[in-house]
């Protein structure tokens, strides 16, 4: 009877539940896998081809794209524009030429170029050669650095003299102006040497120009490079993708002030949400009495979790941008107005939404870890005189404090990764500002920030279609779910290491 | 029977008032609607041992508990009657709790350290109280552990954490937590039901050294142990005194049929 209908729903019971999680966990590990590989690439060392073709006049350089069995997509550089385009064309292997000596230069704004040849000078190109005159480059920067500091504060006083109408005749007028013209002559001297390390880059037989050494940042050769020198390039680009600037006019692909504006968002937000849902978990659980009320409340709470996140978008830019920003400007901004200061979107009004948005998290974890203290605990404190208070402050908060850190955890990792409220509340796709800099009052809550998620979402939809676009795309959802993951590690190992030490207790 | 009648105890009817710590009248607690204490009116004499029996359910923790306001903390408690401790009924609403509760201490049934060292386990009353000296809290620390006896086998580990002490050495500690405020009365709710002979012994032994500076009172179901320990022996029935006498006089010659029937064992 092995076709009865018990074994087959006892079949079921084991095998579907299996499947299932065999069938999630592969979806997971697919979806990991993708980015992984497709991030990773956005960083690889990618080959320029010499193409023959016949829809370009003559031989162009390029980075290919395969798109299926012919078509392929072309990244070429136009020399006459000096940019790169893409086109969508049919190639066959014979029209791709690997010639090892070929350069990639990306310059300080952001701009890639392909040449043929770069000459320093009247020396070809050689790294050790182009290193010593980069140097000698920072060397003059920093010396035309130093003089800048001393010019400004005689360029102050030569201001003052100007304003006490202190006549040009008078000695020290004439001594200051006599000292700043020295020191002007002598920045202008650095100028010259620094602008006489030049490249001339040849991008085809008859087009080249030239360039200030240091106006280029960065010089590879694809075709000629060993295994490890791809290896240390990848990292070197790991790196400037990590720490440099966006700049989408110029094409400048680090995403540091998303990076940044992330990480302070969910930093300022974890400020707000932690106390609030903390406390209002142990008033809930402690001190609250038991009625309908509370446990309204109580339920209210929960649900609040499972509200679209866009409606706290909405929620957000109607209650604290346009009602409390516009107010608060009103009361303490008015000399700025009509331009507001809090009365528009800004990383304050995003965290407080998030914040808002990571509260029944915080709260029902909180609770949760209120509820596993056992009673004796909080009675032995207060058998030795220990007010309610601090019973709770020193014996029930403690023990709680794992499953405190579980709420945390929970909800920075929500915060990190949720984009649609913040599209409402504060988010730009290019901040021109970090919201943190060296001006008073260093942290700038009004400002508008850069976001990963909101990157993503805009690498997908709107941005001009550049030949690294998606694999940028890749490469920032990549490091979008390693903060998250690494987040969740360190609070794990936390949460690991306080339960190991509370667990004999309960 | 000799040594029964040279007793040194006063009878409880002649206890002078200095020789009083805790003088209950008329006390009943009910739960919500139900009856818990029925008009109790007691007296617990000063430095002494009283033993509090009786078969589970019959209101000797709520009484205990009445003592220290431990009952607050259930919300349907309410109680009628008084407890007067140094000539002020402890269940007015101005007595400062907390205070009230460093003055009496308890011990409850299984031993519940704070997850904390020992040391802070000891000092977690202390510092409550006020800022002391780090010299004066580690002489204080030591002066209660000494007292409940477990200073020799801790003093090597004072920082380690009291979850490491075994069953006995946890209640010694619990004790040692509530000596360290010097109470005047200790209360302790089944001390030894949870631990074997020796270590019993060893908690018998310290309650008799604690007797001359503290007014002990001990709920405990081991007949024996009231028998040998106590001075005096209360015996509950469902929320009522039945009997409280010397202890001598009430295991040897109880006046009442369910004194006998309970110590005999012949009953629940």
């Amino acid at each position: 009877m092995i076709l009865s209908l018990a074994w087959f729903r006892r079949f079921c019971i084991v095998n579907v539940p299996l499947v299932a999680t065999g069938l999630l966990t592969l979806s997971l590990l697919l979806i990991l896998l993708l980015v992984v590989a497709k991030g990773m690439a956005h960083f690889s060392v990618k080959p320029i081809y010499q193409v023959t073709h016949p829809a370009f006049a003559s031989t162009v350089l390029a980075m290919v794209e395969q798109r299926g069995e012919n078509q392929s997509t072309l990244h070429w550089f136009n020399p006459i524009d000096k940019e790169l385009q893409s086109t969508q064309i049919e190639l066959v292997n014979q029209q791709l030429e690997r010639l090892p000596q070929i350069y990639g230069l990306k310059t300080r704004t952001g701009k890639i170029l392909f040449a043929r040849d770069i000459q320093l000078g009247e020396k070809p190109f050689s790294k050790a050669e182009w290193q010593r005159q980069l140097d000698e480059n920072k060397i003059f920067a920093k010396q035309i650095e130093q003089l800048n500091t001393k010019i400004y504060p005689l360029e102050l006083r030569f201001a003052q003299y100007s304003q006490q109408s202190i006549p040009y005749t008078a000695p020290v007028f004439v001594r200051l102006s006599a000292e700043l013209h020295n020191l002007h002559e002598q920045k202008r001297q650095l100028h010259i040497e620094q602008q006489q390390n030049q490249a001339l880059i040849q991008f085809t037989d008859d087009i080249s120009e030239v360039f200030s050494v240091s106006d280029i940042a960065l010089v590879w050769q694809p075709n000629d490079m060993s295994f490890g020198d791809k290896i240390w390039f990848s990292i070197g680009e790991i790196w400037r993708f990590i720490t440099s600037d966006h700049n989408a006019s110029s094409g400048s692909a680090g995403i540091f002030p998303a990076l940044f504006g992330t990480i302070l968002m969910v930093f300022l937000m974890t400020v707000f949400v932690m106390p609030i849902g903390v406390l209002t978990a142990i008033y809930l659980h402690e001190y609250a009495p038991e009625n309908y009320l509370v446990t309204g409340i109580r339920v209210i709470i929960i649900n609040l979790a499972g509200i679209p996140s866009i409606v706290y978008g909405v929620f957000g830019l109607g209650l604290f941008v346009m009602g409390l920003g516009v107010q608060l400007d009103q009361a303490f901004y008015a000399q700025n107005l009509p331009s507001p200061t809090f009365g528009a979107p800004g990383i304050l009004w995003a965290s407080i939404t998030m914040a808002l948005l990571t509260l029944p998290t915080v709260i029902v974890a909180t609770e949760e870890g209120l509820q596993q203290v056992p009673q004796a605990l909080r009675n032995g404190a207060l058998a030795l005189g220990a007010t309610k208070y601090e019973a709770i402050r020193f014996n029930v908060l403690p023990m709680a404090s794992p499953n405190i850190l579980t709420g945390a955890i929970l909800s920075v990792a929500r915060a990190a990764s949720e984009v649609a409220p913040l599209l409402l509340v504060g988010a730009v796709i290019y901040a021109p500002t970090l919201p943190v800099d060296d001006t008073f009052p260093y942290l700038h809550l009004e400002r508008q920030f850069m976001h990963l998620g909101v990157l993503i979402f805009d690498s997908v939809f709107h941005s001009s279609n550049t030949f690294d676009n998606q694999s940028m795309m890749f490469a920032i959802c990549l490091l979008l779910i390693i903060v998250v993951l690494s987040l969740n590690l360190l609070a794990a190992i936390l949460r690991a290491k306080l339960r190991q030490r509370y667990e004999r207790y309960s | 029977m000799v040594k029964l009648f040279k007793s040194s105890r006063p009878a409880l009817k002649k206890l002078g008032a200095e020789e009083i710590a805790v003088e209950m009248s008329e006390l009943s607690v009910y739960y919500g609607k139900k009856i818990v204490l029925d008009n109790i009116s007691m007296v617990i004499p000063k430095h002494r041992i009283t033993s509090l029996i009786g078969q589970s359910g019959c209101g000797k923790t709520t009484l205990i508990s009445s003592m220290n306001r431990m009952n607050d903390l259930n919300k349907n408690h309410r109680c009628t009657g008084s407890v007067i401790i140094d000539g002020q009924n402890i269940h007015n609403k101005k007595v400062n709790v907390a205070k009230l509760r460093t003055q009496v201490g308890m011990v409850f049934q299984t031993p519940n350290p704070f997850p904390m060292s020992i040391y802070d386990n000891v000092a977690f009353g202390l510092r409550l109280q006020k800022e002391i000296p780090r010299r004066q809290l580690d002489e204080a620390v030591e002066r209660a552990l000494k007292s409940a006896v477990l200073w020799d086998e801790v003093k090597d580990q004072l920082f380690a954490s009291a979850a490491i002490l075994s069953g006995g050495q946890q209640q010694r500690l619990m004790i040692a937590r509530a000596l360290a405020l010097k109470p005047k009365i200790l209360l302790l709710d089944e001390p030894t039901s949870a631990l074997d002979p020796l270590a019993t012994l060893h908690i018998e032994e310290l309650m008799q050294s604690l007797k001359k500076t503290t007014t002990i009172v001990m709920i405990t179901h081991n007949m024996q142990q009231a028998a040998r320990l106590s001075d005096y022996t209360a015996f509950f029935h469902q929320g009522e005194l039945v009997e409280y006498a010397d202890s001598d006089k009430l295991f040897t010659q109880p006046k009442h049929k369910q004194t006998e029937d309970y110590i005999t064992g012949r009953y629940g």
